[in-house]
């Protein structure tokens, strides 16, 4: 198939050397494959406030070195997005982002979990979805008014499914690693329980939409997999260290390997994996979470939480999920397009129909490379796959029309 | 050499790559977990050729840094003889009282103490891992006096040597463990050195101070959850404190627990006549074992706390390259 984008739009897509209207610049992709610009619903871009983390031009960089033409920014910065001058500073040109930017706004004020934020007027300012990340909602009286308050307005609730009251000074998962490491451990049904709760809370809007954050157990896909079944509309994503890694990997006391949520048992993650094969999850998203050095290389129980993700995403998807465990590809690409689009609702993206946006991800499926993370866009370099031989490889990214990443 | 092998991954598709995956400095003592029976016997060994009342000054002007973020009375004071005994200066570094209390990195500290000439750091901190962490950025050797609630070598190390002047050998011992498995530092490291020589372990006590996924901690591990079961018939009986400063929010009826599992002269019965009773201290009388228990014939208590000497001795001159 050829691709003409024209305006920053599609203008056509047909069989090769068919399509009418003549192009100033040409890309040979054969061999390669070009699918719609890949969208991250989930990223943290530590602007405003940390930039010595990330900035949002850095993070925006290190998206588009990964395939990713749009990504979805949580609220959870220094102040909290949780006003329309903030959204609106997020989008602005200055920010120097190459890639498109959608802002999360807080659900509440400064995330803290009492008060509503204006979701109307978030929205009207280019905010995409509300969310506490970071700071799960535990009040139902709020998730409730939350949820409600969405409903009308469209916007999909992102909840991080976590009862902090059962995960108080854990920092990783509950298991036979955990013990060993003498570590206090997250049960399995601190999450599960906040997804079940969500769900049942969401059936009792029409229109409301719940999105659930970077799920990583099999108990919290079985509430989803009821949400599906009943008329309230739930939406979930995984990382991809969440389907690539487990708790073992911790080893000993590895920060690179803390994240919240933790990493699994091997029974969740394989659990993971089926849903990502059969359709229980929307979107894979990288929780592209960078942190400096003095902020992980510290003893295990005081180093942040979260690794950066954004430009091994499509490797270890195909490593992992293709040649691994025999997903197809056309299915990987729906979970890095069409999937996160439908999640909230960005019109004219995760397609490459007629009138779409022209945003394409071009790459080789066969492509083995190795990840350096030396070599990484971002200003950060807490990520557990340095040095991973991967299959995959992202060879351009177009955004608007325009070429914002060429793989050397 | 006492440094755990630490398995340098290749890179590759599989294995978790990070800061966590450097080399620790030669000599250090972090944990049991890593080391083979070989190794340990090693100790051991050096340990009984020790004399503890006039042992060679094999440290002659060396520095040796005791490093404390937690309370310690045995192990501290312990280390600090050791040291002095073999002709070493000590300095002792608290958190309170320090830069660290000024909000000085772990890793800084380190650096710091081995800019003033340290030779060895002793440390014990509240945080799993972070003797691991200084050994790892360090070039000198690290020794673990206890971290969190992950390991205390020197203590299990102290702990076989003290079994093995009562008992023939560890093989086939049968060991039960009583108390507050889950919190405990000491356990972890007695479990690991007990089973790499074979001996047979019950664990034992209440679901919330021994959860089921202990067992994972080293092949053919038991759980009990009655006294009179576990202790029947055993040869060792290791009684630990519930550590009621780790507890965060969990909530144990003491009541109960003293009716389940307190160790009593009526359950010390149960096991072999010439049963072992140990305790890593500190005890607490009338909880987790009677009074009558803790003064009996069969009670190594005190032996113990005399016996981290000899064994602190070997440590410190084998890190320190020392040990013939």
């Amino acid at each position: 198939m050829d691709i003409l984008l024209r305006d920053g739009r599609v203008a056509e897509i047909g069989p090769p050397n068919k399509l009418r209207g003549a192009a100033e610049e040409k890309f040979d992709a054969r061999g390669l494959i070009g699918a719609p610009g890949f969208i991250d619903l989930h990223v943290h871009f530590r602007e405003p406030g940390q930039g010595y983390k990330e900035t949002i031009a850095t993070g925006a960089a290190a998206a588009a070195a990964g395939g990713f033409t749009s990504v979805c920014c949580m609220p959870n910065t220094s102040p909290v997005v949780d006003s329309t001058d903030w959204v609106t500073w997020l989008q602005q040109p200055q920010r120097g982002a190459i890639v498109n930017v959608f802002p999360i706004a807080a659900a509440t004020h400064a995330s803290k979990g009492a008060v509503l934020t204006d979701f109307r007027a978030l929205q009207r300012a280019g905010a995409v979805a509300v969310s506490d990340d970071g700071r799960p909602i535990l009040s139902d009286t709020i998730m409730r008014e939350t949820l409600r308050l969405a409903s009308e307005t469209g916007l999909p609730v992102i909840q991080h499914a976590e009862d902090t009251r059962m995960t108080e000074n854990c920092s990783m998962n509950e298991g036979p690693t955990s013990f060993r490491l003498g570590l206090r451990g997250m049960k399995a049904a601190a999450e599960a329980s906040i997804v079940e709760r969500d769900v049942a809370l969401a059936q009792q809007f029409t229109g409301a939409r719940l999105h659930v954050a970077h799920l990583s157990t099999a108990d919290a896909l079985k509430a989803v997999r009821r949400g599906k079944r009943s008329k309230a509309y739930i939406t979930c994503e995984v990382t991809p260290h969440h389907f690539s890694l487990t708790d073992e990997d911790v080893g000993d006391y590895n920060t690179y390997c803390k994240m919240n949520p933790p990493l699994r048992s091997a029974s969740d993650r394989e659990a993971l994996i089926v849903a990502l094969a059969d359709g229980t999850v929307d979107a894979i998203a990288t929780d592209h979470a960078p942190h400096a050095e003095h902020e992980k290389i510290i003893e295990f129980e005081r180093a942040l939480f979260g690794i950066i993700g954004l430009e091994t995403a499509l490797g270890l998807a195909i490593t992992r999920l293709h040649r691994e465990h025999k997903i197809a590809l056309a299915r990987i690409v729906e979970l890095f397009t069409a999937g996160p689009a439908r999640v909230v609702d960005l019109r004219g993206r995760g397609t490459l129909a007629r009138g779409s946006h022209g945003d394409v991800t071009i790459f080789d499926p066969k492509k083995r490379w190795t990840f350096e993370a030396a070599k990484s866009r971002s200003k950060s370099r807490n990520t557990p796959f340095d040095g991973w031989q991967l299959t995959g490889k992202v060879v351009a990214t177009v955004v608007g029309g325009k070429f914002v990443y060429r793989a050397d | 050499m006492i440094s755990p092998a630490q398995a340098i991954p290749s890179p590759g598709t599989g294995t978790a790559s990070g800061p966590a995956t450097r080399k620790v400095t030669r000599g250090s003592l972090l944990g049991i977990e890593h080391l083979d029976a070989v190794e340990i016997m090693s100790i051991l060994k050096l340990a009984r050729r020790m004399n503890p009342l006039k042992p060679r000054p094999l440290l002659r002007s060396k520095r040796v840094l005791l490093l404390f973020y937690e309370a310690s009375t045995r192990t501290r004071g312990s280390f600090e003889i050791a040291a002095k005994s073999m002709g070493a200066t000590t300095t002792l570094v608290l958190s309170s009282g320090s830069s660290i209390e000024k909000g000085e990195s772990l890793l800084d500290t380190g650096y710091t103490l081995r800019a003033i000439g340290a030779d060895v750091i002793v440390i014990r901190h509240p945080h799993a891992g972070a003797p691991l962490l200084m050994a790892q950025h360090l070039d000198i050797p690290v020794i673990n006096a206890g971290d969190g609630m992950h390991e205390h070598p020197s203590q299990a190390l102290l702990d076989a040597y003290t079994i093995l002047r009562h008992k023939k050998q560890l093989n086939k011992l049968q060991v039960a463990i009583v108390g507050d498995i889950f919190h405990s530092r000491v356990a972890r490291s007695a479990i690991h050195l007990l089973s790499k020589f074979g001996a047979q372990i019950t664990l034992c006590g209440p679901s919330e101070l021994l959860p089921e996924m202990a067992t994972g901690l080293a092949p053919g591990l038991r759980i009990s959850r009655t006294a009179e079961e576990a202790l029947r018939g055993v040869d060792v009986i290791m009684v630990l404190r519930v550590q009621k400063e780790r507890l965060a929010g969990q909530r144990i009826r003491l009541q109960d627990y003293i009716a389940r599992y307190q160790v009593t002269t009526a359950r010390l019965k149960l096991a072999k006549k010439d049963a072992l009773v140990m305790h890593p201290g500190p005890i607490i009388r009338g909880l987790e074992l009677t009074w009558e228990v803790a003064d009996c014939p069969q009670s190594a208590i005190v032996e113990e706390v005399h016996n981290g000497v000899p064994l602190r001795l070997a440590i410190l001159a084998k890190a320190l390259g020392k040990a013939r």
